[in-house]
């Protein structure tokens, strides 16, 4: 995997380096002491994962992620601050991890990175469709997207609901947020995603879609607020 | 406290090599190269971090302590100066309380740049 190092500090550079270092699977192709220069480097060459930090003078490094689209390479934040953590989540990123990184935690980051990186679908891969397909007790079922009204995490299932019934999948909630278009599911609390133009009210933390109560967690509703777009 | 203690290795007041060593594995030239840079970066950190507060500008105050925190960190002060560099990234506090944290701030980085410098001499 081609890596490149993004951080506007030297220290976090080279331990970040040494840490590359460990896998012969990592290739760091070079580093970047502020996001500008990675955005150019990642035009110009092909990047497989980024570790990015988020506080650098000038682009962020929340922002130079949002800005590099389909030329976006997989991203593990490193940062000093823990804050940022939510807001790092939003953006799809593999990991998070804080400073200084130590070697197990690393380790870690770069199997998610290259789990992910197996079964990743690369964006020209990528049809729009409005229907899934799910395992429902042996029968391969097809799920008009429009009719989902929200997905709930449960152990090593997730129940799909649709306006009268819901469908047990054994699956993670992960796995299935992957394949639903963004521009209609939102995930709205650790164990839930829900389709955004089934809601009917919000008020204060909860939802209500077609009658049954959704949690909202506060690490992602000012996602929501936004994607709502109240009035 | 005092930079004319006698230093042997693995024996400083305040640096402490734990993650260093812990990521080296035995490697004594990365180990070497991140004292090296700590020598050579901290002072021009410690600069900005009181120049900016010299001048009343407490955006770039915060940002200066943030962009401390790794070298800090990596070379065990953090939590020698937790509550310090804590304060600084809220900026809550009174004038006078975060004066004598940058204080504190670059007294405890200056010793343990000193130490840091025995350590550099130790190193074949």
């Amino acid at each position: 995997m081609n890596c490149l190092i993004v951080d506007d500090n030297k220290i976090a550079r080279t331990t970040l380096k040494k840490l590359i270092s460990l896998d012969p699977l990592l290739v760091l192709v070079a580093e970047c002491s502020n996001a500008t220069e990675a955005y150019i480097k990642i035009l110009e060459q092909p990047i497989d994962l980024l570790f990015l930090d988020i506080e650098m003078p000038g682009m962020t490094g929340m922002e130079l992620a949002k800005s590099l689209g389909q030329k976006r390479p997989l991203i593990i934040f490193t940062t000093s601050n823990r804050d940022y953590a939510a807001d790092a989540f939003d953006l799809d990123v593999i990991d998070f991890i804080t400073k200084p990184v130590t070697t197990v935690r690393f380790l870690q980051s770069v199997e998610k990175a290259k789990e992910f990186q197996k079964t990743k679908i690369l964006p020209q891969d990528l049809i729009e469709e409005d229907f899934i397909f799910i395992r429902d007790s042996g029968t391969v079922r097809r799920l008009e997207l429009d009719n989902i009204l929200y997905l709930e995490a449960q152990g090593d299932y997730v129940k799909i609901y649709v306006s009268n019934r819901f469908y047990n999948v054994h699956t993670t909630l992960k796995s299935v947020e992957e394949k639903l278009p963004a521009s209609v599911f939102l995930r709205v609390h650790r164990s839930f995603i829900i389709n955004v133009s089934k809601i009917d009210t919000l008020e204060g933390g909860t939802l209500i879609i077609n009658k049954s109560l959704v949690p909202v967690s506060d690490a992602y509703r000012a996602t929501l607020n936004k994607r709502m777009q109240i009035l | 406290m005092s930079a004319q203690t006698p230093y042997t290795a693995g024996s400083y007041q305040l640096i402490d090599l734990s993650y260093i060593e812990q990521l080296s594995n035995g490697d004594k030239a990365f180990e070497k190269e991140i004292v090296q840079i700590f020598v050579e970066q901290i002072p021009q950190d410690l600069a900005l971090l009181k120049q900016h507060f010299a001048a009343g500008d407490f955006s770039k105050v915060k940002q200066s302590a943030h962009y401390m925190l790794p070298s800090i960190s990596i070379l065990g002060l953090e939590t020698k100066l937790k509550v310090e560099l804590e304060a600084l990234e809220a900026l809550e506090s009174a004038y006078k309380v975060l004066k004598r944290h940058i204080e504190t701030i670059d007294k405890v980085c200056n010793a343990a740049r000193a130490e840091a410098i025995e350590l550099l001499h130790s190193y074949a």
